[in-house]
């Protein structure tokens, strides 16, 4: 039966099939494996048998059994675009060193969508054939053109009467301008706040920059208070950027995110375009992969031993590689899917209407390479924009199964690419894997949660279930009293 | 065949009844009732009882008192020509259950009834006990066998008929699906049972190796995995089992694995202590494994699914052999018929929570102590 291999820094070979079920074997196992010297009654050739990697007996059956499960991990590919981005403004009253969302000052009203083009944003955003909708409101600061935001919920929620779809809301904000009218509105409405918190005080205001000039922590921190006591606890999440100097400082991070009481933490990797790319502050943001892999690492075997202790906080990048390494379901992840997720999972509005696969083809085209750009909501049709070449072409680039380096990869059923960064870095949609610091990173941390799952400490699975299945420690350990 | 009434009173409407004489035990003889003569079939008669039974109305007397008290009013019994009195439902137990037939295509080596030829009433008489079971206290009816799916269109019959008849019952049928590779078979089957069949078919291992030799029957691994995969496109429910023993513990927590990656839809995986009796008392040398020795394999397994959200059970499995961790996992199964403790029982902590032994296996094991 079909499987990719390669060998890992455990010096074992790491064989993975066709739908992401996978072992370690030792050198001259994987050679008898290859040359076909392993005995059908042995406990190993059993285990390669049972995950399909070989068969000895019928082979129809097994290959029906393994494209059913490949149906069931592509499943994805059935619903389409189902998270829209909205930019309703590129008027921000911060300044963040690392913001790529080219943020204008707040006075400059051109750069706000019109209701006009927000009803036509809604228009195409419901003719998508998903059945799940996620619009996401994002700046600029969403806060400063709030009569649109508003425009579009009413809007969205009027043809979805007729349209039945589940209808998510959420809007991205630094949260310093949130008041009690806001508040009020999205309790009532039922969206929930996205926020960016980098970590302590001196972390944080680093580089999330007031336009004055000050930091944003302390109005942060009040507001992020306020805006709790009326969403509730977990109606405000928060995103966080990793710079240079947050590398050494993670565990504090991750403990301010537990202290505040979060679900969970994304360590994330800035963005390496963007403002980031030409601003003074550079140098905090064009660093090695290695040591954002290195510092990851460290940090999430720190967040299993918080779990463990008692306090529950999910990764949220470690949470979404697991759940495709371990169960045979299919996890949607914009960023990180095979075809891309630009575009046919996600996809960007423009204030002034213009449509791109992903923020990062929008900023591009801010800097004069409009690549990327699909269309736009106020002149083209949803299947204008949603079939154009540009699109097709993404996707026809973008299938691991045919991307040089990637084809032979055994990480692929976990991975996936992302054209548009090509492009950005390296020139071109294909790629350059073996120079490709995407492909590094997800190499290395991929590797590291294989071993990890390999050595089976059974609390560190309990941890794994626990971020999978959303349920605490003690229901995964199936913790009751006696029932019977 | 009828249903066991002690009252002289409200007789089950035009089912055949068998009126046990004794409560109250100075009753001489029934009053009059034209309509309820018309369904009596047969009178029981506990042993020294003064009671007459009405003129040509076949009786069976001096039945041993202890095996009356058995008895309950609900409970179906048929009378063989001999006089012999068998229980064929008892009321309120919740192990009542449809011996569909005796034949299997299947010979697992540790099979507690081994195949068999049946009697040639056995699909009417199963008929004729479905209507005579009350709908609103059944609320559960196995369907076993043998391999219920033998009987072909007449399973289907069966299955609706309980449908039809017992609307609020839960059936459940067990099955080693190897037919339901047919999927028209399937189908309707599914149809006739739904909603309220649920379906349970033992799987053995991840491959079809070593099932196939559990089996005793080459290619049913997979013709099993055709029919589960059936029944999971025409949305049934269907449970897993597998019994534990020396040829299925060792990979244990691979059969989990294969599960939860080729039969993640079932509504329960069952992990079952062997019962010693039939081919698994003549194999026993080469399945014997003590319960003590594998809880390892077992927590393991089980705590492997249980992660995954696959709701798992621990059948026939005393409470002093499982690590503590599993106890929330242990259901009391054992038929109550079947159901023993021995004496080391008597001083266990856990009595209430423990479902005991097969009284009717040959070997236990070496290691049951009470529970302080
Ligand atoms: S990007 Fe790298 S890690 Fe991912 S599939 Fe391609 S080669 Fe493998
Ligand atoms: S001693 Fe008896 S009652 Fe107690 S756990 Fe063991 S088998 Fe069950």
């Amino acid at each position: 039966m079909p499987f990719r291999f390669s060998p890992v820094a455990s010096n074992r070979m790491l064989v993975v099939n066709e739908v992401g079920e996978f072992i370690f074997l030792d050198r001259q196992t994987f050679e008898r494996l290859v040359s076909y010297d392993l005995a059908p009654n042995t406990g190993i050739f059993l285990d390669l048998k049972g995950k399909h990697f070989v068969t000895d007996t019928a082979v129809t059956p097994v290959i029906d059994l393994l494209a059913t499960k490949y149906r069931t991990k592509r499943e994805f590919l059935k619903s389409f675009t189902g998270l829209h981005m909205v930019v309703v403004t590129l008027r921000c009253n911060q300044r963040c060193n690392y913001c790529h969302a080219s943020s204008q000052p707040t006075d400059q009203q051109r750069w706000d969508m019109t209701p006009e083009t927000a009803v036509n944003v809604v228009h195409k955003i419901m003719e998508s054939p998903s059945e799940v909708i996620k619009i996401e409101f994002q700046g600029g600061e969403p806060l400063l053109n709030f009569e649109v935001v508003k425009t579009v919920v009413r809007e969205a929620k009027r043809l979805n009467r007729k349209k039945n779809k589940h209808l998510d809301f959420v809007i991205c904000t630094n949260l310093t301008l949130v008041d009690a009218p806001t508040l009020e509105y999205c309790k009532k409405e039922g969206i929930t706040l996205s926020t960016s918190l980098d970590g302590p005080k001196e972390i944080h205001d680093r580089h999330r920059l007031m336009r004055t000039g000050e930091g944003s922590y302390d109005r942060f921190m009040q507001n992020l208070h306020f805006s709790r006591s009326i969403l509730g606890h977990d109606g405000v999440n928060p995103l966080m950027t990793a710079s240079q100097e947050s590398l050494s400082h993670f565990n504090e991070i991750v403990d301010q995110y537990a202290a505040l009481g979060f679900q969970g933490i994304f360590l994330r990797h800035v963005n390496p375009y963007g403002y980031a790319q030409n601003d003074a502050t550079i140098q905090s943001f064009v660093y090695p992969m290695e040591d954002f892999v290195e510092a990851y690492k460290k940090a999430l075997l720190y967040i299993i031993e918080l779990n463990l202790a008692g306090t529950p906080l999910v990764e949220g990048y470690a949470c979404i590689l697991l759940s495709r390494i371990l169960t045979p379901f299919c996890t949607g992840f914009v960023d990180l899917q095979s075809p891309t997720g630009a575009g046919i999972n996600g996809v960007i509005y423009d204030f002034n209407g213009e449509v791109y696969p992903c923020d990062e083809a929008r900023m591009l085209a801010k800097m004069g390479d409009r690549r990327f750009y699909l269309g736009n909501v106020n002149r083209d049709s949803y299947l204008d924009i949603f079939t154009s070449p540009v699109l097709q072409e993404l996707i026809e680039v973008s299938c691991v199964e045919t991307l040089p380096g990637c084809h032979s990869c055994p990480l692929q059923p976990y991975c996936g690419a992302d054209p548009v960064r090509n492009y950005a870095i390296q020139g071109d949609l294909v790629g350059h894997r073996p120079t490709s610091d995407f492909c590094m990173k997800h190499k290395a941390i991929i590797e590291f949660l294989l071993e990890l799952i390999d050595q089976d400490d059974p609390g560190v699975m309990d941890v794994f279930w626990s971020w999978i299945t959303n349920r605490t420690l003690a229901e995964v350990r199936g913790e009751a009293p006696c029932s019977n | 065949m009828g249903v066991i009434s002690t009252k002289t009173s409200a007789w089950f409407n035009g089912k055949p009844v068998i009126f046990l004489a004794g409560s109250p035990d100075n009753l001489r003889r029934l009053p009059f009732r034209p309509w309820g003569r018309k369904n009596l079939a047969a009178c029981i008669v506990p042993a020294a009882s003064k009671f007459t039974p009405p003129p040509k109305i076949p009786c069976i007397f001096d039945v041993p008192r202890d095996y009356c008290a058995d008895l309950r009013d609900g409970d179906v019994v048929l009378i063989a020509p001999d006089g012999r009195i068998m229980v064929v439902y008892k009321a309120g137990s919740p192990y009542n259950s449809i011996l569909a037939t005796n034949r299997c295509n299947s010979l697992c080596v540790m099979c507690p009834q081994p195949p068999d030829r049946d009697p040639d009433d056995l699909y009417e008489n199963n008929l004729q006990l479905i209507s005579l079971l009350d709908p609103k206290t059944t609320e559960e009816l196995g369907i076993t066998g043998g391999e219920p799916t033998l009987l072909g269109e007449d399973l289907i019959t069966l299955v609706q008929t309980c449908r039809q008849k017992l609307p609020n019952t839960v059936l459940t049928l067990l099955t080693n699906g190897r037919r339901l590779k047919d999927l028209e078979f399937a189908r309707a089957l599914v149809k006739a049972g739904s909603p309220n069949l649920l379906i349970e078919t033992p799987l053995f291992a991840d491959n079809d190796t070593e099932h196939d030799a559990v089996m005793g029957a080459k290619g049913s691994f997979y013709e099993t995995l055709q029919g589960l995969h059936n029944l999971a496109l025409l949305g049934q429910p269907v449970g897993l089992r597998t019994i534990l023993h020396a040829m299925t513990i060792k990979r244990l927590t691979q059969y989990a694995a294969f599960i939860y990656q080729n039969l993640p839809f079932v509504f329960q995986v069952a992990f079952m202590g062997m019962e010693t009796r039939g081919l698994a008392s003549k194999n026993l040398a080469q399945l014997w494994v003590d319960p003590f020795d594998y809880q390892d394999q077992l927590a393991h397994a089980v705590r492997y699914l249980a992660r995954r959200m696959v709701p798992v059970s621990i059948y026939n499995h005393q409470l002093c052999l499982l690590p503590r961790e599993l106890w929330p996992f242990a259901r009391k199964s054992i038929t109550d018929w079947k159901q023993a403790y021995p004496p080391a029982c008597d001083t266990c902590s856990q009595r209430e929570c423990c479902g005991g032994i097969f009284g009717t296996g040959e070997k236990h094991s070496a290691f049951l102590r009470p529970i302080s």
